[in-house]
């Protein structure tokens, strides 16, 4: 078999945008318990479309197992199911799109879809012969029946069914939220309502009353949420927003049209269109649909991830040129103002083209977060365990990279909350607690960071289990009751750790949370975990959102070249000797416009050999970090420019005793290394 | 730069206005002390942005800022109100009110609110 | 050109090493992980650094972080003449550079004439080495790259 590698490309992006979608519309019936009709059309055309690309790629058993649910999905659509039992279609259609995951991620990681179908095309039979032994005629349910005859008023007129792609609009999701005390909010969200409701052709928001007292209550919480439906460019929304006077953040996101969370109002189930659609009744019309709608949607291009980060290499060299080329441009005495416009014109658009290079890598957590979503669904079941994955801020955008970096932690995590937190139902309930246990996973952005939590109402951790395990490791290195909680916990990042006592399908046993904790300090993250026992446990997940080009401030100590950002200066100056004052224990500290701070001297810091300790021979900065203002004295200053930043070697944290006060380093244009301070380790 | 045009019944409140405006890069070319000079001075001045406040004598500034926009949709106008006229910003947000500030308001407030529409 | 060898050893798998000199010891190391040999460039050194660890150097875009065999091997530091080099290994997914005093050949040696050399040496140290081979009346002790720089060889 001699497959194009392009049209595998395509096909495996293609194929796991229906999954997706059909996971949705899955995950919807399940919580209804039965599919509508619309729902129904949806999976039987997704499957033909599967079923068509896999056979053209020569995947026989993805193509046979497609062809199968789609003969399933044929009889539901003409006869329904008749005993009502739909939880047995949705389980084996949930495990057919975890065999299709499973054999995509194959061809994705360049070995062959080998997997064998037949146990699961045998449960798609198995199910397709109860639904045939049922009463051919029966109807189940009500919205069914009303749903039939809908369909079959339609079907009448069957010629003019057919619906232009573009006549469906896409569904948007806005987020937004207002500065803090601003007052009023409510109105304010109604200001906004006011402004883009022009521009939409359906809206609908959350809070739904904002005439409410809790309203703008609600909107300080959780933000100001419109789901709207428009022809219109986005960039026509985000233009009538960004007038909104006192906004803090908001975010714009496509949508699917069916999505649950929209609001029923205006979801597309509700539309007329895909019944329509279904109207050609023989299956080429039906395909001919599909792949009309399908390039309507899809106004997308999917591009290979290794030449984005290619782009943001070749990007980043440019800046750090770019500002060779300006430091060292040297005139003499010519004239020089029209090398500073080109340099200035120059420097503004490489900004732009690097803020279009960062967007780009951009992605929502959504697919993430889908795949938790399905974990705890799949675990759940086979555990027996009642639970309810909470998801919010689905919509935070972060580089492509941080979201690789986060999947396997956040399973992990995740696959812990189900297998050890939650309890059992009837634990729970001794406890009195409510028998569904909760899991909540939540983004939102702060600044400069991305903060990931996931909390679960579980069991908690329980510190005397924790210490004991780390006494019999040898991990401990100080007393037990010097230990705060937060030590305590943090024992569970250590290299050898693992407090299951059992070991399931799900949480193997010694692949701890240190291998968590090392996939999120590469994208120069941090994790932090606090739990009470009984009441559940939080993990606190914190990364930096694009720490890939920065402005910096170059300065030395000895030999070693220092970046500083530019966001944490406030200020350099050239410390006199009169304003250093040492407090008894030695600490120094310096006097600035009245104020006192501590000093840091960098050279003592980090035990560089060379460097200055004549205050009257170095500089001081005035630095701002998360939780305080101090100042730090070095050599001297060099200047300001623009970094990429890269991480550390994770491999150094074994060649130091501490890396604290280094966030990674950046490469200037000649070809040196610089380290970047990080200022909230100092 | 944005022209702005302050109107308010309280000579204390356009003084104070004015005066936060004066760090900023835009210019006050006018004030009005009810609604109907507002209305009226508006025509003649054409400011790009008005501040207005909400209860005043003669013409509320509610129903100035219908008569504004009525004659320039475009119209940007701020209200300026307090805590408990949620009712009346309300009504003057549905009118065509391009936002409002609640009073007691920071200089910082006030010229954000500015530079965002100018 | 190592066909005789290799039939001779048909028995045996072969496997190709780079055999590498400090203080005037040869090592061996398995070429599979060799990435690259570069000459010593300037190296930027990182604060707090244990003996071993040199710094980091850029090559070709990316950091990598570079260790100084001898000190490892605990040996005496001195100071790198020319003919020393910097070797790049692929540790686990990781690029690391090790400075040796010098690099001399590839050779295939086949399994068969590798020994295995004791675990714990007569010190009571871990051993670094993995094999002693004896070939063309040479003994080279190849290096076990996982135990040498691996976290619990510290």
């Amino acid at each position: 078999m001699n497959i194009d590698e392009s049209m595998l490309d395509v096909y495996i992006y293609e194929t796991q945008q229906l999954l997706e979608a059909l996971e949705n519309t899955l995950f919807e019936g399940e919580s209804e318990k039965a599919l509508g009709s619309d729902h129904i059309n949806e999976i039987f055309r997704i499957m033909h479309t599967i079923k068509g690309a896999s056979s053209m790629m020569e995947f026989e058993q993805l193509a046979k197992l497609a062809h199968a649910l789609e003969d399933m999905f044929s009889h539901i659509r003409e006869k329904g199911v008749p005993d009502g039992d739909w939880q047995g279609i949705f389980d084996v259609t949930f495990s057919a799109v975890s065999f299709f995951n499973g054999e995509l991620a194959k061809l994705q990681d360049k070995s062959s879809a080998d997997g064998d179908a037949t146990d699961i095309l045998n449960m798609v039979k198995a199910q397709l012969e109860r639904l045939k032994k049922g009463s051919p005629a029966a109807v189940s349910g009500e919205s069914e029946s009303s749903a039939q005859e809908n369909m079959e008023k339609l079907s009448d007129g069957a010629y003019m069914s057919v619906l232009l792609p573009g006549a469906e609009e896409p569904y948007y999701k806005l987020k937004l939220f207002f500065e803090e005390g601003c007052q009023m909010e409510s109105i304010r969200a109604l200001g906004v309502m006011e402004s883009i409701k022009k521009a939409c052709s359906r809206i609908a928001y959350i809070p739904e009353n904002l005439d409410s007292d809790s309203a703008s209550a609600e909107i300080v919480k959780n933000g100001f949420c419109v789901y709207l439906q428009t022809c219109e460019n986005p960039d026509v929304i985000r233009e009538i927003i960004e007038t909104t006077l006192f906004l803090k953040t908001y975010s714009i996101l496509p949508i699917e049209g069916d999505d649950e969370e929209i609001p029923a109002s205006i979801r597309r189930a509700n539309n007329q269109g895909d019944e329509a659609r279904r109207g050609g009744n023989s299956e080429s019309g039906a395909a001919d649909n599909i792949s009309n709608e399908f390039i309507a949607k899809q106004n997308f291009i999917s591009v290979n991830v290794n030449k984005l980060d290619h782009l943001l290499n070749v990007v980043g060299e440019i800046v750090t040129a770019q500002s060779m080329v300006i430091n060292n441009a040297n005139f003499g005495d010519l004239d020089r103002s029209g090398f500073d416009a080109a340099a200035q014109q120059l420097h503004s658009l490489i900004n732009e083209l690097q803020d279009i290079v960062m967007s780009i890598r951009m992605m929502p957590m959504s697919t993430l977060f889908q795949k938790m979503r399905r974990l705890v669904r799949e675990m759940a079941k086979k555990l027996g365990k009642n639970i309810h994955l909470e998801i919010s801020g689905e919509e935070t955008e972060v580089d492509k990279n941080v979201i690789d970096y986060l999947s396997d932690p956040l399973l992990h995590i995740i696959r812990n909350s189900v297998d050890h937190g939650i309890e059992d139902e009837t634990v729970r309930a001794a406890a009195g607690k409510p028998a569904r246990g909760k899991i909540s996973l939540e983004a939102h952005t702060t600044g400069s960071d991305v903060i990931v939590t996931i909390s679960d109402d579980g069991r908690g951790l329980q510190k005397e289990a924790i210490l004991k395990k780390a006494q019999e490791k040898g991990l401990l290195t100080k007393p037990v009751e010097e230990m705060t909680d937060k030590e305590i916990f943090s024992l569970i990042f250590l290299p050898g750790f693992s407090t299951s006592s059992e070991v399931t399908e799900y949480s193997g046993r010694g692949v701890g949370m240190d291998v968590v904790r090392k996939n999120i300090n590469q994208i120069g993250g941090s994790i932090s975990l606090d739990s009470v026992e009984g009441k559940g446990t939080t993990h606190t997940i914190r990364i930096p959102l694009t720490l890939t080009i920065v402005d910096g401030m170059r300065f030395s100590v000895g030999k070693t070249s220092f970046i500083v950002p530019t966001v944490s200066v406030l200020s350099a100056v050239k410390p006199d000797p009169k304003d250093i004052i040492t407090d008894p224990e030695g600490n120094e500290m310096i006097m600035l416009q009245g104020e006192c701070y501590s000093l840091v001297r960098l050279k003592d810091f980090f035990n560089i050999e060379e460097g200055v300790t004549d205050i009257n021979e170095g500089m001081c900065m005035h630095i701002s970090s998360e939780d305080r203002d101090f100042c730090i004295f070095f050599d001297y200053l060099d200047g300001e420019y623009q970094v990429v930043v890269k991480p550390l070697p994770s491999y150094l944290q074994q060649c130091t005793s501490s890396l604290s006060g280094i966030g990674g380093c950046a490469i200037l244009g000649d070809g040196s290394i610089n380290l970047i301070l990080d200022v909230n380790g100092l | 730069m944005a022209k702005i045009m302050i109107v308010d019944d309280a000579a204390f409140m356009r003084i104070t206005i004015k005066n936060m405006l004066k760090k900023s890069s835009h210019e006050v070319v006018g004030e009005a002390e009810t609604g109907k000079v507002a209305v009226e001075r508006y025509k003649l001045l054409n400011p790009d942005i008005v501040t207005m406040d909400i209860t005043m004598p003669e013409m509320d500034g509610i129903t100035a800022l219908k008569e504004i926009i009525k004659m320039d949709p475009s119209a940007k106008v701020i209200m300026v109100s307090a805590m408990g006229q949620e009712a009346m910003v309300r009504e003057a947000v549905i009118n065509g009110a391009k936002g409002f500030i609640v009073k007691p308001f920071k200089e910082e407030g006030i010229i954000s609110a500015i530079d965002k529409l100018a | 050109m190592d066909d005789v060898l290799y039939t001779a050893a048909e028995e045996s798998e072969v496997r190709e090493y780079l055999i590498f000199t400090v203080d005037s010891i040869d090592f061996g190391i398995d070429i599979g992980l060799v990435q690259e040999i570069i000459k010593i460039q300037p190296i930027t050194s990182i604060p707090n650094a244990l003996d071993f660890c040199v710094g980091i150097l850029n090559l070709r875009g990316t950091i990598i972080p570079v260790l100084d065999m001898r000190i490892k091997l605990g040996f005496d530091a001195v100071e790198y003449d020319e003919r020393a080099c910097i070797v790049v290994i692929m540790l686990e997914s990781e690029l690391i550079g090790v400075i040796v005093d010098m690099v001399q050949d590839v050779i295939r040696i086949p399994e068969n004439e590798l020994i295995d050399s004791p675990p714990v040496l007569s010190n009571g140290r871990q051993s670094y080495t993995a094999k002693i081979a004896c070939t063309d009346d040479k003994i080279r002790q190849i290096i076990d790259v996982n135990t040498v720089f691996c976290v619990n060889g510290i």
